[in-house]
């Protein structure tokens, strides 16, 4: 059985989920700004 | 809390701030936000090159220089006002700046290529109407009615102002829209909608604010083939792109057939000879005129509105026959006639112009941008006494 | 991309949080069908749903039925569903157009007036899940009893539009599972899956392929090594484009507590073309093997009956791609480089031997030639033969 993480790594992980949820969150923003652009994507989808 | 569980909150709640500050950010940018060194919309910063500047930005353009007791000059319209063939020393703008003087006006260029009066400039007028700034709006157009404020490149800007509720009320025009709407195909009416719901949007998120203002100052992250490879640059890094035109001998070479045709059909399409053989504006299309400026301009704006027809180049006109002349000068100014039956000010611009003044048909030189300039400047200080008798 | 529209902003903003709090299963489950439904008719419209709605009441009573003959009746449905909506006119005009181009046109213009514009939304993908059920189900598998159950399973939304293609064994206990709770860790890590798969299709594909648009129109002017990076670039727009596109889809499914198969894993890594197609779109390749390659024979006829298997399964690969010949070329330089990667010991003999060794102990080399391949590969798969004949020339004379 794996011993716990100290409570150092748990929180230096935590805090590393909370920045990941930080620049996903300005990333999504963005995206709304990025979808508007008439950019003609190219779609692979077999219909 | 089990570890995983509290990863999960701190994920999900870093999106959410993470998120809310991005608003926020948007929130100040609309605020602020504006081309650095602004004199028109040139190539880069335009749709041209995937730079779409957002309603909230051209407000703040208008109203940056403004100081109570000014009134701000709008140019609106298309690439002719927009200074095309002019180096950005020499726009006409500019010079129209000077003349009118610093204390009582602040002239601002919002006219992008292909635009149309009803678009951008004269929307973001509409919304310093409402303000109760004092405000007047310049306009190019030819003959034939003017476009809707849907459905071009540019439709997002009516869409975005209705959103932000910055437009006079005017149902006539909603209808209008509404009706176009309707009768285009699928593909069209989904691409409406989908503006019409990113304004919506965009009213509370900001998100065209803050990227537009990152893409201006930071980065950009959109490829586009002006840039190429450097595509990444902020757009305050270029400069205006436009240069000198080139030498009268060697313009108004190409396309002289198909130029031509653009020639007389902007006059055979609207007139009929009477019995005499005169010329006259055709009855049907006074009223489809009157009718479509009652559907797409607010009573409350017109008087703010200064209709420019430009004239073709002379290099074009002095190859018409003699009757095709007396035609084209008839509708041209029978059309200008009709935009001031609207309750619009209006005059055809470059009957008297020489070849040296325009770069092409329409676009003009730096000479032919002064006497533009002159002319507006006179019918702008006739329009303010009318409109705002104490700027 | 139907996952880029503000509608789906939209949509998402209004189901994902009705998801979430409606705890109950059935509660939940109706709001799922509701959501789904909504989103088909949004993006294929009545008439568009049509298919997916016939096919599926044949498919799940036959499946019920569990009668044999019934099920390959539903099997044949669907694939001449498949076939009539998707390749009608390209058998018309491409097939038949080969031996009378007179005869070929007309029939693809008579073909034009009674199909649609576009083919029913997913259809490529639906018809291939009904497939999979329909056999599983002639193998002894259980059918799937209850309607809502068939019916999420048939237009379940973030799987709809470009798969993967899901397996019904391995997604209604899933779905069960997400409808009876969705822990925090699964909308946080679907969260995650979404943002990369948009980092990828959105910032990474879609740039790429700007680029690429207007490389191609100027690709005679290229110098030799933008020609080499075009290339490079035409492997990595469609690997962030399609496998973005999947990292969506099951990521939004996550958020759901719902788990969808595994599409990518790191194909452009893989040494042998072999290696490749068990890394690239997995949920395609492994459908296409059990539905086609095995049924066939497989590799239990004999070497050139194992040759010919892979061949056949490879153009169908390709042709599934789209109704072009550019595809099915696609497809059999696949199928070809396979044959040859899995022939090559034996028919080579002590040299193919060699050769075998000089990969085993070069991996670099093998995961080279691999890359070029499937690159070389990427050609013939976006342009039409006698184009990308014309650049695989440019590009192997380094000029």
């Amino acid at each position: 059985m794996n011993p716990a993480p100290p409570p150092r790594t748990r929180l230096a992980k935590f805090l590393l989920y909370v920045g990941m949820g930080f620049v996903l969150g300005f990333f999504f923003h963005y995206l709304l700004y990025r979808i508007y652009l008439p950019v003609e994507p190219f779609i692979y989808v077999a219909f | 809390m089990k570890s995983a569980r509290l990863n999960a909150v701190g994920l999900l709640g870093g999106i959410l701030v993470g998120f809310s500050l991005a608003v926020l950010l948007g929130y100040q940018a609309s605020t602020y936000s504006k081309p650095s060194r602004f004199v028109r919309f040139n190539q880069w910063i335009n749709p041209q090159s995937v730079f779409f500047p957002p309603f909230r930005m051209l407000e703040h353009l208008a109203l940056s220089r403004w100081q109570p007791g000014q009134t701000v000059v709008i140019i609106a319209g298309n690439s002719i006002f927009n200074g095309v063939s002019q180096p950005v020393s020499e726009i006409w703008s500019q010079r129209l700046q000077e003349i009118l003087g610093p204390e009582k006006y602040v002239v601002v260029n919002l006219s992008f290529s292909g635009g149309y009066p009803t678009e951008a400039g004269t929307l973001v007028a509409e919304s310093l109407i409402r303000r109760g700034i004092p405000v007047l709006v310049v306009c190019n157009v030819a003959t034939g009615v003017p476009g809707r404020p849907v459905g071009s490149v540019y439709g997002y800007y009516y869409w975005e102002g209705r959103a932000q509720s910055a437009l006079l009320p005017y149902p006539p025009r909603d209808l209008d829209t509404e009706l176009w709407e309707s009768n285009r195909p699928e593909e069209d009416r989904r691409k409406q909608a989908e503006l019409r719901r990113a304004a919506a949007l965009n009213k509370y998120l900001y998100f065209q604010e803050l990227w537009h203002h990152v893409g201006l100052n930071l980065f950009f992250t959109v490829w586009n083939f002006l840039p190429q490879e450097q595509f990444w640059r902020p757009r305050n890094d270029w400069p205006d792109p436009e240069v000198a035109p080139k030498p009268v001998e060697l313009r108004f070479r190409s396309n002289l057939a198909e130029e031509m045709d653009i020639v007389r059909r902007g006059s055979r399409e609207f007139g009929v000879q009477d019995e005499q053989g005169r010329w006259h504006m055709s009855p049907s299309f006074r009223d489809t005129f009157a009718s479509t400026i009652h559907a797409l301009i607010p009573p409350a704006v017109r008087p703010h509105l200064l209709m420019v027809l430009c004239q073709n180049a002379p290099y074009y006109r002095s190859r018409l026959t003699p009757e095709e002349q007396d035609r084209d000068r008839i509708i041209w100014e029978a059309t200008a006639a009709l935009w001031r039956e609207q309750g619009i000010a209006s005059f055809v611009n470059g009957a008297d112009y020489e070849d040296a003044d325009y770069n092409d048909r329409t676009h003009l030189t730096p000479s032919g941008g002064r006497k533009l300039a002159i002319r507006v400047a006179e019918e702008i200080r006739r329009m303010q006494s009318a409109t705002n008798p104490t700027p | 991309m139907l996952f880029t529209t503000y509608w789906f902003v939209w949509f998402a903003a209004i189901f994902f949080p009705l998801y979430w709090t409606c705890t109950h299963p059935v509660a939940r489950q109706w709001c799922l069908l509701v959501g789904c439904t909504a989103f088909h008719y949004y993006f294929a419209g009545p008439a568009g749903m049509l298919p997916v709605i016939v096919l599926g009441a044949v498919t799940y009573f036959a499946a019920l039925s569990r009668r044999r003959r019934l099920c390959h009746a539903a099997i044949a449905l669907s694939v001449l569903a498949l076939v009539f909506y998707k390749y009608t006119v390209f058998l018309s005009s491409g097939l038949l157009g080969y031996f009378s181009p007179e005869l070929g046109a007309a029939a693809a213009r008579q073909a034009q007036g009674w199909l649609p514009s576009a083919p029913p939304l997913g259809i490529s993908f639906f018809v291939f899940e009904f497939v999979h059920y329909l056999v599983e189900v002639q193998r002894g598998g259980e059918p799937i009893r209850r309607p809502m159950d068939f019916a999420l399973f048939s237009i379940f939304f973030p799987s709809l539009v470009a798969g993967p293609i899901k397996r019904y064994s391995q997604f209604i206990p899933s779905l069960h599972a997400g409808l009876a709770r969705v822990e925090l860790a699964d909308v946080a890590a679907g969260a995650q899956r979404v943002g990369l798969g948009f980092l990828k299709k959105v910032v990474i594909a879609d740039n790429l392929t700007l680029m690429l648009n207007y490389q191609e129109k100027h690709f005679e002017t290229l110098n030799a090594a933008s020609t080499w990076l075009f290339l490079a670039a035409l492997a990595a727009r469609i690997l962030f484009d399609f496998s973005g596109y999947s990292d969506i889809a099951i990521g939004l499914a996550r958020m759901m507590g719902v788990t969808v198969p595994e599409n990518f894993r790191w194909p452009y890594v893989a040494t042998s073309i072999q290696d490749f197609w068990q890394r690239w779109h997995i949920s395609l390749s492994s459908w296409i093997r059990d539905y086609i390659y095995i049924p066939l024979g497989g590799n239990r006829h004999g070497a050139a009956r194992k040759l010919l298997n892979g061949l056949i399964a490879f153009t169908l690969c390709g042709i599934w791609h789209g109704p072009a010949w550019n595809f099915a070329l696609w497809g059999l330089w696949h199928g070809l480089g396979l044959a040859v990667q899995s022939s090559y010991q034996t028919a080579l003999g002590p040299v193919g031997r060699a050769i075998a060794w000089v990969f085993d102990f070069l991996p670099f080399l093998s995961w080279l030639l691999t890359i070029l391949f499937v690159s070389f590969g990427w050609l013939l798969f976006f342009y039409p033969a006698d184009q990308a004949w014309v650049m695989a020339v440019k590009l192997l004379s380094f000029r």
